[in-house]
């Protein structure tokens, strides 16, 4: 066998393995994002009632520490989601990508941006530019629980509550995470969750959001006092389906990463096996055209002597 | 009829109720009357609110709660006997989180606390 043949006959073993490991990480992935799925649709419910109850406190309340802006803020904290295992396409370029350009904002309005990571990637991302992070979190982006949400939240909201003058605290707290548009599409994006945003909506979407206007409730004891105890709630609501959305994003894009790593591959061993069996042809031919040239030379030798 | 404990106090909501947004006691016990076959749902409800809206529908939300069937008894008399034990503390305000946790748990089941 010719050494160009035995060159091409290993790359395509070592193709195809690498395709057969691309091929069951999809499948692995594809058969969580269907267990990240049900978890953001399990939140959902809780996740939209207590939407509805803080935004019916803040109709009623509008002098609240956590929902006024500070007049001239100087700090704002963001949370970056990222992951904490790579091959999963641009899943974290994005995150980051969208932090950077969330930075940059926030930098231009005057205002000193502290990071949160989540995600050894991210991690990983700032160490290596030696970018100063607050506090990070590992190992909880794929399966995260409401128990690390809140760790979150606790963290956050010390830090906004405190001055951001005297006691370095911060004024804005910001999360980036991945929204889950579908199994293809899954957008970085960047929200406010503190102070909370008032968001102009159309009535028609109000009410397809959250079946009706809101009426007019009663609270007990007080509609302060029952917005100090939702407000931290609903920030840690928020965390955590943040987190629970990046999670069934990174599933998604990792399982799309890792098809299309799939298909490049097995690609790749078919133009490699059309050009082994080429070099095996040109070695065939080459051999007989020795032979045939060899018994050229002989007969006409024989011819010559006769 | 749902019945919970607010801070204020015991509430029983019946349908027609007035919207109302109340906190709920910490460690209460949330009782729906008329829910399923044996006529009661009971549930453990630690640090959360209860949402009385127009339509007649009551939302109780909450960072942890646990329907009375799938409450270990046998852990929650243990944790509420271990916290006993160590005695109590105004000033220690996780255990006695604990303790009311515990507590709302087998009240939740039945037992007497």
């Amino acid at each position: 066998m010719g050494a160009q043949l035995r060159v091409y006959r290993r790359r395509i073993r070592s193709t195809k393995s690498m395709a057969k490991i691309t091929r069951a990480m999809e499948l692995i992935a594809t058969t969580r994002i269907t267990k990240a799925q049900r978890a953001v649709e399990a939140a959902g419910p809780y996740a939209r009632e207590i939407t509805r109850a803080v935004s019916a406190l803040a109709q009623r309340v509008t002098d609240h520490p956590l929902l006024t802006e500070s007049e001239n803020p100087t700090r704002a904290a963001v949370l970056v989601i990222t992951s904490d295992k790579g091959l999963a396409g641009a899943y974290t370029a994005n995150a980051i990508k969208e932090s950077e350009r969330l930075g940059a904002l926030l930098r231009d309005q005057g205002k000193d941006v502290v990071q949160y990571v989540v995600g050894r990637k991210g991690i990983a991302f700032n160490q290596f530019r030696q970018r100063p992070m607050e506090r990070t979190w590992e190992g909880i982006t794929e399966r995260p629980s409401y128990a690390d949400a809140k760790e979150i939240a606790s963290e956050l909201m010390d830090r906004f509550t405190k001055d951001s003058a005297t006691e370095d605290g911060v004024d804005e707290i910001h999360i980036v995470s991945t929204e889950f548009i579908s199994m293809l599409t899954q957008k970085a994006a960047s929200h406010r969750a503190l102070p909370l945003e008032v968001e102009e909506v159309d009535a028609e979407v109000l009410e397809a959001e959250q079946g009706g206007p809101l009426p007019l409730y009663d609270f007990e004891p007080s509609a302060e006092e029952a917005l100090n105890q939702l407000l931290p709630q609903y920030v840690t609501n928020r965390i955590y389906f943040a987190l629970l959305e990046s999670a069934a994003s990174q599933q998604a894009s990792r399982r799309n990463a890792m098809k299309a790593a799939t298909d490049n591959a097995e690609e790749l061993a078919k133009t490699l096996t059309r050009q082994a069996n080429q070099a095996r042809q040109a070695e065939i031919t080459n051999e007989i055209s020795e032979i045939v040239g060899g018994a050229d030379a002989l007969a006409a030798a024989r011819a010559g002597s006769e | 009829m749902v019945i919970a404990k607010t801070t204020e106090g015991e509430v029983g909501v019946m349908p027609g109720h007035t919207p109302v947004l109340a906190l709920l006691a910490p460690g209460a016990v949330v009782r729906v009357l008329g829910g399923r076959e044996n006529g009661e749902v009971r549930a453990a409800v630690h640090g959360g609110f209860m949402v009385v809206s127009q339509d007649n529908r009551v939302s109780i939300l909450a960072e942890v709660a646990e329907l009375a069937e799938d409450i270990d008894v046998e852990r929650a008399k243990a944790a509420l006997r271990d916290v006993e034990s160590g005695g109590l503390s105004p000033e220690d305000v996780d255990t006695l989180a604990r303790a009311a946790r515990a507590r709302s748990r087998l009240q939740a089941v039945g037992e007497t606390v």
